[in-house]
């Protein structure tokens, strides 16, 4: 008796007050933008402009208007660039978000011991710097006596020595690996994080009600960690659209064999710092920029569930 | 068929889980293994045991760089830096998950926005800028961003939307509580798990951050770790026993840190949906 | 008013010492060249109007390798209140530091430059005009090539080197004698003076279960000075003819296995050093101070020096006073004591294997002992010979790119990816992405 007042009285009276309350919703997210326009914003602005410029970085700019965006709509190298950085990317993401789905499900329905001394292992990766593990892979890999190439002798494997960094495939398969092993565990960690905050006593109704793990898996657990995974799609998505380390340190700055590895933050920075063509570099800067916004609001508007979470 | 695609077999699973620890296991060992040997050892074999050459390392790594000034200076950045997302992620993404005010959608993308540009060239533009404040010789430029972390805000207003009910809100709100103080003292600790979470990652991504540091410090003894190992890094004469003792050195903190508070990211998430 | 006058007593001071320095290599034979360098500390110290010791201030120093670090500490013992901080910034990211520093305004006293890109600095106005220390006085002890290069294109010397970087091959003795018979190095030098003979002698190699070279990507430092022109002339592209050939004979090492097929500088291409299969490097000074001598250590004495089929040089790092610095007078004293000065630079030689820029303590070393890893012959005298034989400055400020593009192309070519044509229209296609304003030259 006493539910549905309460429940009654705040729908009503209070919805001046909540109106009231709503108003510190700016105060609450306000260090954002004054942060954001402070270190966020003078970047963005200058990297505009100097997009509309010619600059070699050290001699005074040139104002070229548009050409530098006539430029890139022509430039076969970006579009090589673009289409190696989504290859790359979906080379690893796929395989990442398989791992991780397929560890949650033997976490979450096998009775297996040490689950947090695994979770700890598998997010190992990821500590260490991105251009360290570049290096580290490289010096592995590379050369006809690396340490790789001596256990493919010793075990006999056909083709061995392998030449890993002559082959546009193997190469760009190993920056994807690399990427890989630096995160799916990462994605492990967040997906179980997601899926604690699914009711055990859902799983035994489900159970009770004669569905088998699997069919509790795919109509129980993943919409309830759909926001989890939208989230993990987007993030994923924008790092890999400006991956630039572990290309750059695995092979080298061309992104060679044959620009294999060679992705859209690489190509921009070396028109820019190697190059000299600043502008041009903030052009590719600007465009990158556009193409991952485009993307990702239009995959954030696609995944985004009906009952309202994460609306924009 | 189907039917049986989830039900593991106990050898299978355990064949996976190990197959997955080598790999994430045998690199990270290699860093630890190789900082014992001298450079000739590490490019001429694989190297399964510790080697003799620790001290030798040690020496020649200190006398390129300080590698203990970095250390510090690296947590003088790192853990106000992390402390910062944490709070003000959890604040922001509270703003945005439970207030609804005029533009916030438009907000919100800008919140979003914000992470997908590219920052190898806006490095240009911040330096200027901190030339400007006249920071170059200073870690604000990387402690501050810390309060508008979009990853942090993107992450925890989902936590906070599916784990706080209005009623939780709303409860304290007539008593008289106020906002920040029902922010403090109910969303947060209910949060807590989500927040530890992106506190994690986001001092990993702290700690190893190059190029921002090495562009914008100017002064030697400001350095951090990731620059230091660069330096090692990028000479001539190879030193690759010392560089994998510095890599060694920069990991231990975050395995710490790691180990510390991985405890908390699983766990609590379910006491905060306890509605 | 204390800095007018501090720079009027460097400026007295760094005169008193042109005196000393210049007039044994302007006049007379490198004997007499050798004791004046020795003598001239002494003579500063009695006729130099100041004690190095008042003047005090500090400057700092950005370098993309570690060689100005070594200087520090001598440079410290004269000028005892000159604090230098000397900050090596890695090769890879060195531009992205000095254009944003520079940039915004702010640029540390002195930089250094990589032959990839010092032809482009040269060219900006950010590294001062050296006359004003009165430059011109040391001239004639500079190698010709290392002073080119430091001059812009209206003659105004805007850096020097501590070092120059002529090259030969460098080979092992005891596989020369075991395989060749002799490990003379004019002998060797003689078996391998033409392409076509290496490739001669790397069958032979091959016939032994040895690989020639350590890897074919080396060669290109010798193919380098092998043209008729730099890569750009009057803004056209050309490729030279050697160039076309040098491809075919990287194919020919790929396809026969001549080399351990590994890239510079990666962990094989050190261990290769030290391992019982490789004959040789074709690398300058360069790959004997930081590859060979570092590497040796059961091989050490088993290295000698031969003439390569064209004398060449490669690489090398310049560094200048940056125009806007407040200390250029301070600076000025350090680019003196790390290049210029005779006593500081042939210490400095003997004691890292390095072969400098100035003429007068290259033939003093080359009348020393030789190198024990080098079974005792002497660097400086093989060295010297090759500068005497090297053509005109073939470097241009768009090297750094132009080199790696060609580089990727050729391993395309030779790894079977590519056709001959094919590399070449690629690498005209991405230097002209790289450089629109170019042309190709017919």
């Amino acid at each position: 008796m006493i539910q549905p007042d309460a429940q009654q009285l705040p729908r009503k009276k209070p919805r001046r007050s909540t109106l009231a309350k709503d108003r510190y919703g700016y105060l609450f997210i306000a260090p954002f933008f004054v942060v954001f326009l402070i270190f966020g914003l003078y970047p963005i602005i200058s990297t505009f402009q100097l997009s509309l410029q010619k600059w070699d970085g050290m001699m005074p700019a040139i104002s070229i208007g548009l050409k530098n965006y006539a430029r890139i709509l022509g430039d076969q190298v970006f579009y090589l660039s673009l289409w190696n950085t989504i290859r790359i990317w979906l080379g690893n993401a796929i395989p990442q978000f398989g791992v991780a789905l397929l560890l949650v499900a033997i976490f979450t329905f096998s009775k297996i011991r040490g689950k947090n001394f695994y979770r700890a292992v598998f997010y190992l990766p990821n500590l260490i710097t991105a251009t360290s593990v570049g290096l580290l892979f490289n010096l592995l890999l590379d050369g006809d006596n690396s340490p790789v190439n001596q256990l493919l002798t010793a075990l006999n494997v056909s083709g061995a020595p392998i030449s890993f960094f002559q082959s546009k495939a193997l190469t760009s398969g190993l920056v994807s690996f690399v990427q890989w092993w630096m995160w799916f565990g990462y994605t492990t960690v967040i997906i179980l994080a997601g899926t604690t905050t699914v009711d055990k006593s859902m799983y035994e109704a489900a159970m009770v009600d004669g569905a088998n793990r699997s069919q509790t898996f795919w109509r129980i657990t993943l919409p309830l960690i759909k926001p989890t995974l939208v989230y993990l799609a987007i993030t994923s998505f924008i790092g890999g659209m400006q991956l630039f380390d572990v290309p750059l340190t695995l092979s080298n700055n061309l992104g060679d064999p044959g620009k294999a590895v060679l992705t859209v933050s690489m190509y921009l920075y070396n028109q820019g710092f190697k190059n000299f063509n600043y502008g041009y570099s903030a052009t590719i800067s600007c465009v990158l920029f556009l193409l991952i916004a485009g993307m990702s609001g239009f995959a954030y508007k696609a995944m985004r569930s009906k009952d309202g979470m994460y609306k924009l | 068929m189907k039917k049986h695609s989830f039900r593991f077999s106990a050898l299978s699973v355990r064949l996976l889980l190990i197959l997955l620890t080598l790999l994430c296991a045998v690199p990270f060992l290699v860093v630890f293994v190789n900082s014992s040997h001298s450079s000739l050892d590490i490019i001429q074999k694989f190297n399964i045991l510790p080697g003799n050459s620790l001290a030798g390392n040690y020496k020649t790594m200190q006398s390129l760089v300080d590698i203990w000034r970095g250390f510090v200076n690296s947590i003088l950045i790192t853990v106000p830096y992390t402390i910062l997302t944490g709070y003000f992620g959890a604040m922001i993404a509270y703003g945005f998950a439970k207030f609804n005010f005029r533009f916030k959608g438009a907000l919100y993308a800008i919140v979003l926005v914000s992470m997908m540009i590219p920052s190898q060239l806006s490095i240009i533009g911040f330096y200027r800028l901190c030339l400007n404040l006249g920071m170059t010789n200073s870690y604000l430029p990387f402690i501050i961003p810390g309060i508008a972390n979009a990853t942090t805000v993107f992450f925890l207003r989902g936590i906070i939307e599916q784990s706080i009910s209005d009623s939780m809100i709303e409860a304290p709100r007539i008593e008289g509580c106020s906002e920040f103080g029902i922010f403090n003292r109910i969303v947060l600790p209910c949060i807590m798990p989500g927040v530890a979470t992106m506190c994690i990652f986001n001092f990993v991504a702290s700690w190893n951050a190059y190029m921002g540091p090495l562009i914008i410090l100017q002064k030697k003894e400001l350095y951090t770790m990731p620059v230091m190992i660069s330096m090692i890094k990028g000479l001539y004469v190879t030193n690759y026993g010392a560089m994998y003792l510095a890599i060694a050195i920069s990991v231990i903190p975050i395995m710490i840190v790691f180990a510390f508070f991985s405890r908390y990211i699983i766990d609590g998430l379910t006491t905060g949906s306890e509605k | 008013m204390k800095k007018t006058l501090a720079l009027i007593l460097a400026l007295a001071m760094a005169c008193t010492m042109f005196a000393c320095a210049t007039t044994p290599a302007a006049e007379a034979t490198p004997t007499d060249a050798a004791q004046a360098a020795t003598e001239a500390p002494a003579a500063e110290a009695t006729e130099a109007p100041v004690d190095p010791a008042t003047l005090s201030g500090s400057i700092t120093v950005w370098s993309s390798g570690e060689e100005l670090t070594r200087f520090v500490e001598g440079f410290n013992a004269v000028y005892p209140n000159i604090k230098v901080e000397v900050t090596v910034v890695p090769n890879s990211e060195f531009l992205t530091k000095l254009s944003t520093a520079i940039s915004g305004g702010e640029a540390p006293d002195l930089f250094t430059g990589e032959s990839d890109y010092v032809k482009y600095l040269v060219e900006t106005p950010y590294w001062t005009d050296l006359s004003q220390f009165g430059i011109d006085q040391y001239k004639d002890n500079i190698w010709e090539y290392v002073r080119n290069i430091g001059t812009d294109s209206k003659g105004v010397i805007k850096a020097l080197s501590w070092q120059a970087s002529p090259g030969g091959i460098i080979y092992r003795r005891d596989i020369a004698k075991a395989v060749l018979g002799t490990d003379d190095p004019a002998a060797v030098a003689e078996m391998l003076n033409s392409n076509a003979k290496m490739m001669e002698v790397a069958a032979k190699m091959s016939a032994s279960g040895i690989k020639m070279f350590a890897t074919w990507q080396d060669i290109m430092n010798m193919e380098f000075t092998n043209r008729a022109s730099g890569w750009v002339t009057d803004g056209k592209l050309s490729i030279d003819a050697n160039l076309s050939e040098y491809m075919d004979m990287a194919k020919t090492i790929v396809d026969n296995g001549y080399d351990k097929n590994c890239d510079p500088w990666s962990g094989e291409w050190y261990a290769a050093v030290e391992s019982a299969d490789c004959f040789c490097y074709i690398l300058p000074t360069w790959g004997y101070q930081f590859l060979i001598k570092p590497s040796a250590i059961t091989t050490s004495g088993q290295w000698g020096m031969c003439e390569a089929p064209v004398p060449y040089v490669k690489g090398g790092t310049w560094v200048g006073i940056y125009d806007g610095s407040q200390n250029k007078d301070l600076a000025w004293l350090f680019l003196q004591y790390c290049t210029l000065n005779e006593e500081s630079v042939k210490a400095y030689a003997s004691e890292y294997s390095e072969y400098v820029a100035l003429k007068s303590v290259d033939e003093a070393l080359a009348k020393e002992a030789g190198d024990a890893v080098l079974g005792g012959q002497n660097l400086y005298e093989f060295y010297n010979g090759v500068m005497a034989k090297i053509p005109a400055d073939l470097m241009t400020q768009y090297d750094g790119t132009l080199n790696n593009a060609f580089l990727s192309a050729v391993k395309s070519y030779v790894s079977g990816a590519m056709t001959k044509d094919e590399a070449i229209a690629q690498f005209k296609a991405d230097a002209l992405n790289a450089y629109p304003e170019l042309t190709i030259a017919e």
